[in-house]
């Protein structure tokens, strides 16, 4: 095979794979867990849980929530995702102790407890 | 004082058999050890961690230079390290990764007490600035190709590679996506470029001195750029910011491993004063510490820095000792063998953090990394998976 024949063969091998990347992006589900079911396992991983609004607090335009469910996990939505999550159908800004919400994420460990930095979040019920 | 000294030994075990074990990531190591409760008190604790960080940054260089396996701190040096190897200079380039960074900790630990000064009021000095200077930088690097034929494909390159990265990296779905890219990009195209080759074997090439005055500039320019990258916060690896040196020193093999060594060692030391003037978490182990430790006080400072140049001491002296010994373990086995056992070894250990999702990241990013050697454009233009998410975050998309 040419030299260029390569180069064409790996750019358009590059791109079928970019494209199945975006496709599997697009419709990559998180796993769907129960707050007490969260360990050490699930760090790292793209997760969601439902649960009630214990509380909310906003710092530095960054929004915070405690979510419950029998045991509690914290949750953290970035001021840049805020706009983008707050729909007409679920406006986060809005967001209230009582509020039953399902939040998909990444779950960490800050200062030895979970949390979810949230990808997506919708109210239910 | 014992205790300490412990912790500080400990660490430089650890970080060493870490640092040897390809895909174990700092991260992952601090956030284990948190989280083991070992009932060690958090100032010993931090101290193992970074201890462990500075160990593991001067041994991540054998499987990077030997295995073509790399971090995203030693991931450029692949390519000068794999160069050096195949002639037969794989121990110089240990010894040469070592000496810069022991001198690069040197250089840094001179210029501490101006670091705590100036950083706070300089971070935010330049963070409005971050994005369109990682943009320029990106811009003159692409244009250093000088043809216009090879800075289109740099350019293509550059932004395939920046693409992969707001996909793999950008997406929480796909776990650990940090290895099967780098690797793709760097590590699967130099082993299959040169499965066939023959290295050569040179023990006087190998046992050549390392000099000073030669590698003095690349050592210096590579603190400075340390220093640089802990005031970007689009800026997280080494490698990051060596690609841009290469703007300014046009480099060997020799120097350009030199200035990665000495950039990876002063930006982790940096890091350090990062976190005890501004607060600033720049890197894995000083998050970790953060957590553990909450807001430094002048003792905890004193005692991780201490630390730090202790054990990046320990670990440069623990390597240069056993250099040779690693050297003639890997040169008992055939150059091919070799590339096969590390190409089924990057298989396996992606499947097993990344899952299909990984192997599918891997091809792409083999492809990707292909292009660049194959069209004679620098194979760095692929950082672009980093810097392109980075240029895109500190716009606020």
């Amino acid at each position: 095979m040419e030299r260029h024949e390569l180069i064409l063969c790996a750019f358009l091998l590059s791109l079928a794979g970019l494209a199945l990347l975006a496709f599997s992006a697009r419709f990559g589900e998180p796993q769907r867990l129960r707050i007490a079911e969260l360990g050490d396992e699930h760090l790292g991983k793209f997760i969601s849980v439902e649960g009630t609004v214990a509380s909310t607090y906003t710092r530095n335009g960054n929004l915070f929530a405690t979510l419950c469910s029998g045991p509690c996990v914290r949750i953290v939505v970035f001021k840049s995702l805020l706009p983008q999550l707050s729909t007409h159908e679920s406006n986060l800004y809005l967001l209230k102790k009582g509020d039953r919400v399902r939040v998909a994420g990444t779950l960490s460990q800050y200062q030895g407890e979970y949390e979810i930095t949230a990808e997506s979040a919708e109210l239910s019920g | 004082m014992l205790y300490e000294l412990a912790s500080i030994l400990s660490g430089v075990i650890l970080g060493s058999l870490a640092g040897l074990l390809p895909a174990l990531h700092n991260n992952t190591i601090a956030s284990f050890l948190i989280s083991l409760r070992t009932g060690l008190p958090p100032d010993l604790l931090s101290l193992l961690i970074i201890s462990l960080a500075c160990s593991r940054l001067v041994f991540e260089f054998v499987p990077a230079i030997f295995l073509f396996i790399p971090d995203e701190n030693s991931v450029l040096s692949i390519l000068p390290g794999q160069r050096l190897a195949m002639e037969g200079k794989g121990h110089f380039a240990l010894r040469l990764a070592a000496c810069s960074s022991l001198f690069s900790l040197l250089f840094s630990l001179l210029l501490l007490p101006l670091a705590l000064t100036l950083f706070p009021p300089l971070y935010s000095a330049v963070r409005p600035f971050t994005a369109p200077v990682l943009l320029l930088a990106s811009l003159m690097l692409l244009l250093t190709e000088r043809e216009p034929r090879p800075i289109a494909i740099a350019s293509l390159v550059f932004l395939l590679s920046g693409l992969l990265g707001i996909l793999a990296l950008r997406t929480p779905s796909f776990s650990d996506p940090l290895l099967p890219s780098f690797t793709g990009l760097f590590a699967i195209p130099a082993i299959l470029f040169s499965i066939n080759a023959k290295p050569k074997h040179s023990p006087s090439a190998g046992s050549a001195a390392f000099s000073l005055p030669k590698f003095l500039p690349f050592i210096l320019a590579g603190t400075l750029l340390g220093f640089l990258a802990d005031l970007f916060p689009g800026l997280s690896s080494a490698s990051q910011v060596a690609v841009f040196g290469l703007l300014f020193l046009p480099a060997t093999s020799e120097g350009f491993l030199s200035l990665v060594s000495s950039i990876a060692t002063s930006h982790l030391f940096f890091s350090i004063a990062a976190l005890l003037s501004a607060g600033k978490a720049r890197v894995g182990a000083t998050a970790a510490v953060q957590e553990l430790l909450g807001t430094l006080s002048a003792g905890d400072a004193a005692l991780l820095v201490g630390g730090a140049v202790i054990s990046f001491s320990l670990s440069i002296a623990l390597l240069l000792l056993l250099a040779p010994r690693l050297v003639s373990l890997l040169s008992r086995v055939s150059h091919r063998t070799l590339c096969l056992l590390i190409l089924a070894f990057i298989l396996c250990i992606v499947l097993l953090l990344s899952g299909f999702p990984g192997l599918l990241i891997l091809f792409t990013a083999s492809c990707i990394g292909a292009i660049a050697p194959l069209a004679g454009v620098r194979r760095t233009h692929v950082m672009g998976l980093i810097l392109i998410p980075a240029i895109l975050y500190q716009f606020g998309v």
